[in-house]
């Protein structure tokens, strides 16, 4: 609002100074025609008492003259007349100013000789009056004038500018608290609802920033929490084989003591029933040790030649009750494939695949698994190569997720740890094969190729 | 203390393990089994079995982890005066290396704690007399 006072207050300064001026210099002029136009009446009076007076100093002298000037002078209310007898009159006719009177001294000739001056004078309160009250006119009209001014415009200034304004600082408030919903844009079109459009654009501009900067943050909090997670379970999985490892020597003492009483108390029933159960017992534990250390240690992978087909097979066997508890239908065809693999690794592979594909089904569906051989340019070289396809025909994979699918702890489950593909993806990498996502009608399709590396001597099935 | 008997020409196993109860439990069954036994606590008392008797053992038993030099070091230093001698690994922490250290070493065989007692007894048997046999041929 500031801003309107000011240009308020400018404008009408601006219109003061012009209207003063502009009456000042039309008084004057007034004033100044006005003195002329007395002079010019004094003149003409002077011109028509001049013969009449010459013709009364002929016929009785100054006196006669003063008798006939006093006598019109009383005839006349508006203009003053008087005679000076003089002895050296002016030779023309002039006029004296003065705050008080204008006057127009005119020489008097009687048949040749100058023998006075006639003064035709009238005083100048009727100017002085119409002055003053040119000059409260003047102060009315502009007083008023400004008065209105002053009021349109500042009434102008709230409606086009002050509440624009207003509305633009309340909206970058609002910015500069978070909120970015726009502002309504008025249908007048000035640089102001300029301005307030490119504060909306502004305002989404950094709601979309914002937005991705939450769901930036909010993918690395998950991902922190999936290390960490990850972190704990190797911790505990270290612990646990250490606990194992310690666990050996003491029960294969006890187990084998045990043993001993069991053959010492042959006489004492009693004495080898209680050795029989510590026995026992002590086997359950060592069972227990024995798996848990098997799971802690990182198997060497050992390649061997598998039958591939079998191997899927194999694992739709396992993952049937999970398929038939989800109304999956699990489908295993294709021809029989021979490949040099680590039996293990690459099975954990294939399951991978196929349970994240029976997930990926939202309620019922069918998912199969496909053995071929194929003959591709693989790593730039045509060759042989074993494959295995698992397609399911689901809702497939979103093409914003194709590129992270492979990622650890990528995972668009709920409950998924993310890690499923990526195992499996690691597991065909360390054979020095591929496993990639591929296009499908329906569904999504992966695709493991694992080259051929079988040794020469490959056995023929006789 | 062990008997260090330098004038007692009967093969022995070597029964090389740092836990007590542990050691005194294989000593006992392998005695039982009827083998003549010296044993040793850590790796120096087992490499001075090992290098300060006139004759190697017949067979040596031993664990991985303990003080002094470990059944690694024992078994290599064991392999620079005899290569034949069987070599049984008995070891809470069988893992890929160890493995492979000890096929490179020549082990015989490898064994997981917990054990089964009654299979390393069977293995010294086998090797022990295999051995002991093969010693009569040569003399």
């Amino acid at each position: 609002m500031r801003l309107t006072v000011r240009l308020v207050l400018l404008v009408t300064a601006c219109i003061c100074l012009v209207l003063a001026l502009h009456a000042v210099t039309e008084v004057r002029r007034d004033l100044e025609q006005f003195a002329a136009d007395i002079e010019f009446d004094h003149h003409a009076v002077a011109q028509a008492l001049r013969p009449l007076l010459a013709d009364a100093h002929a016929r009785g002298g100054d006196a006669l003259v003063h008798a006939f000037v006093d006598e019109t002078a009383e005839q006349h209310t508006r203009v003053g007349l008087e005679f000076h007898p003089s002895g050296a009159p002016a030779i023309r006719e002039y006029h004296v100013r003065t705050d008080q009177k204008i006057s127009t001294f005119t020489p008097l000739v009687d048949r040749g000789i100058p023998f006075g001056m006639l003064e035709v004078y009238e005083a100048l309160d009727a100017e002085r009056a119409y002055a003053r009250e040119s000059a409260v006119r003047i102060f009315w009209t502009t007083a008023v004038l400004v008065g209105l001014t002053g009021l349109s415009s500042a009434l102008m200034g709230t409606w086009l500018v002050g509440r624009p304004v207003a509305r633009l600082v309340a909206h970058a408030e609002r910015l500069g608290r978070g909120d970015f919903a726009p502002t309504r844009i008025s249908r007048r079109e000035d640089e102001l609802t300029q301005l307030q459009r490119a504060m909306n654009t502004l305002g989404v501009r950094l709601l979309e920033t914002r937005d991705a900067l939450e769901r930036e943050s909010d993918a690395r909090g998950a991902q922190y929490l999936a290390l960490q997670h990850a972190d704990r379970l190797a911790t505990l999985g270290r612990l646990a084989a250490e606990v194992a490892h310690e666990l050996g020597t003491p029960l294969t003492i006890i187990a084998n003591r045990a043993q001993f009483v069991q053959k010492d108390a042959a006489s004492n029933e009693h004495a080898r029933e209680q050795a029989r159960s510590i026995a026992q017992q002590v086997e359950k534990i060592t069972t227990i040790v024995r798996r848990t250390l098997k799971f802690a240690r990182p198997s060497a992978p050992s390649i061997e030649e598998v039958q591939l087909d079998v191997l899927c097979r194999q694992c739709a066997a396992l993952l049937g009750p999970l398929a038939r508890e989800r109304g999956v239908v699990l489908v295993v065809q294709g021809q029989p494939l021979l490949a040099r693999v680590d039996s293990i690794q690459i099975e954990q592979a294939i399951t991978n695949l196929v349970i994240n594909a029976i997930e990926a089904l939202p309620r019922e569906g069918r998912v199969t698994v496909e053995t071929s051989e194929r003959v591709e340019t693989f790593e730039g070289a045509s060759q042989r190569l074993a494959c295995i396809e698992v397609s399911d025909d689901g809702p497939g994979v979103p093409q914003e997720f194709a590129g992270r699918l492979f990622a650890p702890f990528f995972t668009t489950k709920q409950s998924g740890s993310g890690l499923g593909l990526a195992i499996a993806s690691q597991l065909v990498r360390d054979h020095g094969g591929q496993l990639t996502l591929e296009p499908s009608e329906r569904g999504a399709r992966f695709v493991l190729r694992l080259p051929d590396r079988t040794t020469p001597t490959k056995k023929e099935p006789s | 203390m062990i008997p260090l008997a330098d004038d007692d020409p009967k093969p022995c196993v070597l029964v090389v393990e740092d836990d007590d109860d542990m050691r005194s439990l294989l000593v006992e069954a392998l005695q039982g089994d009827g083998h003549y036994i010296e044993f040793a606590a850590d790796g120096h008392e087992a490499l001075r079995v090992i290098e300060e008797r006139l004759d190697v053992p017949l067979l040596l038993l031993t664990d991985v982890r303990m003080p002094g030099p470990d059944g690694m070091e024992v078994l290599r230093r064991l392999r620079l005066r005899s290569p034949h001698v069987p070599v049984l690994v008995l070891s809470a922490f069988v893992d890929d290396a160890l493995l492979a250290r000890a096929t490179e070493l020549g082990a015989t065989a490898v064994f997981s704690k917990p054990a089964d007692l009654d299979d390393v007894r069977s293995a010294v048997l086998i090797f022990a007399s295999a051995a002991a046999s093969r010693r009569k041929t040569q003399k």
